[in-house]
């Protein structure tokens, strides 16, 4: 509602100056614009400065983003066989593990020292380990999909891993590598039994 | 009769792509050509950069934020319907990661502070990358800049990108009075400032 005495509501103005009120109010507006010194400044600054707006000129971009976005784009491509024969080889050292611990003798219970069951429950842990460390790449390059945060070829950016990455990366390798000295060292142990008997 | 005193914009509509040949290139991006993608980043980079650019005020940003929008609306073009047309979508979203940005930097930097605020150390000294435009524009890129964010943001998503109120708080999921009164305080303010650097 506008009158003489009573200037323009700004959200009324601004409806106005969008062009989207219905046409009774759109004329009720224009009526009292048309009498109103005060309202009509008003308008005519919130005009002046759409006017503006609409003339400002593109700041012209310094360099090419087509190369970056598409070399990028090939990378997370590439990474996905990475992360694929990253899990085989996994899976493979798991099971190599695994089956040396089999042809020892297993469940680790039925075993006659106490240096293979701690053996066993070293491998598997370290086991879990090493898992973790190649599910948490998988994962977090997983979610890089679905939410763009995570880039691991822009520029080797620290800042962008986690610190938990880092060390369960870290972690995990030092579990593999433990867990590969003790299956050696099982091995030796079965060995050295089965020369005795 | 009343006409309407806000024309839907129509800034951007004559750099944009025909919509036969953006259509044919999407379908072969949409198979996985990388090339084709390559084409649509060179004929939208210009514009998505301004519109990062208008928002955050920071080239440097502004350019990694552009280059963040094109690899996101690569990971979802599966899902981009092609009856619509690529250059406001590909704005919007750009103007959405920058909101996100803004709205992160706040909260990773500056807890306290209710708005981050693009203000240069001299107000009336131009960034190095404006001096080629008339002093005029100088001035007004400035004055967006000197908008708090949400204010500038509600610019950027009516004035530039031309949408709704409604639209507009959808995106930034805030209520429709809300979108309304930043709208205002925007242009009453950005008018104000206008006012005052002509005065000067």
């Amino acid at each position: 509602m506008t009158d003489q005495k009573h200037h323009i509501k700004n959200d009324q103005l601004q409806a106005y100056l969008d062009g989207i009120m219905d046409p009774a109010a759109a004329e009720s507006i224009q009526s009292h614009l048309d009498t109103c010194p005060a309202c009509q400044n008003e308008f005519a600054r919130l005009e002046g400065m759409s006017a503006r707006l609409a003339s400002l000129p593109a700041v012209p971009l310094s360099r090419d983003l087509s190369r970056l976005v598409i070399s990028q784009l090939k990378g997370e491509q590439a990474l996905s066989p990475v992360i694929t024969w990253a899990l085989v080889i996994e899976a493979l050292a798991a099971g190599a593990v695994i089956a040396t611990f089999q042809t020892a003798s297993w469940p680790p219970q039925l075993l006659g020292t106490g240096l293979e069951i701690r053996a066993a429950v070293n491998i598997f842990l370290s086991q879990l380990f090493s898992s973790w460390m190649v599910w948490w790449v998988a994962l977090k390059l997983q979610f890089s999909q679905l939410l763009g945060a995570f880039n691991p070829l822009e520029g080797l950016r620290l800042g962008a891993v986690s610190p938990w990455g880092l060390i369960g990366a870290a972690g995990g390798l030092m579990a593999l590598t433990n867990a590969l000295l003790l299956g050696r060292q099982a091995l030796l142990d079965r060995n050295h039994k089965g020369s005795q008997i | 009769m009343v006409h309407a005193t806000f024309p839907p914009l129509l800034l951007y509509y004559n750099i944009d792509m025909a919509p036969s040949s953006e259509k044919e290139l999407i379908e072969q991006v949409q198979k996985g050509d990388l090339e084709a993608y390559g084409e649509i980043v060179r004929a939208y980079q210009n514009s998505v950069f301004n519109v990062c650019l208008r928002v955050l005020g920071n080239i440097q940003e502004a350019e990694d934020l552009a280059q963040e929008a094109f690899l996101r609306a690569y990971r979802n073009i599966a899902h981009y319907d092609l009856s619509r047309p690529f250059g406001p979508w590909m704005r919007v979203l750009a103007a959405n990661l920058c909101c996100n940005h803004l709205k992160k930097a706040r909260l990773e930097c500056a807890p306290l502070e209710d708005e981050r605020e693009v203000l240069p150390d001299d107000p009336h000294r131009s960034p190095e990358f404006l001096l080629e435009l008339s002093q005029e524009h100088q001035d007004l890129y400035r004055q967006i800049w000197q908008l708090p964010e949400s204010q500038r943001i509600t610019l950027e998503l009516r004035h530039f990108q031309g949408l709704s109120y409604q639209e507009m708080a959808a995106i930034l999921n805030l209520p429709l009075n809300t979108v309304r009164s930043h709208l205002y305080r925007a242009r009453h303010k950005l008018a104000e400032l206008l006012k005052e650097e002509e005065g000067d």
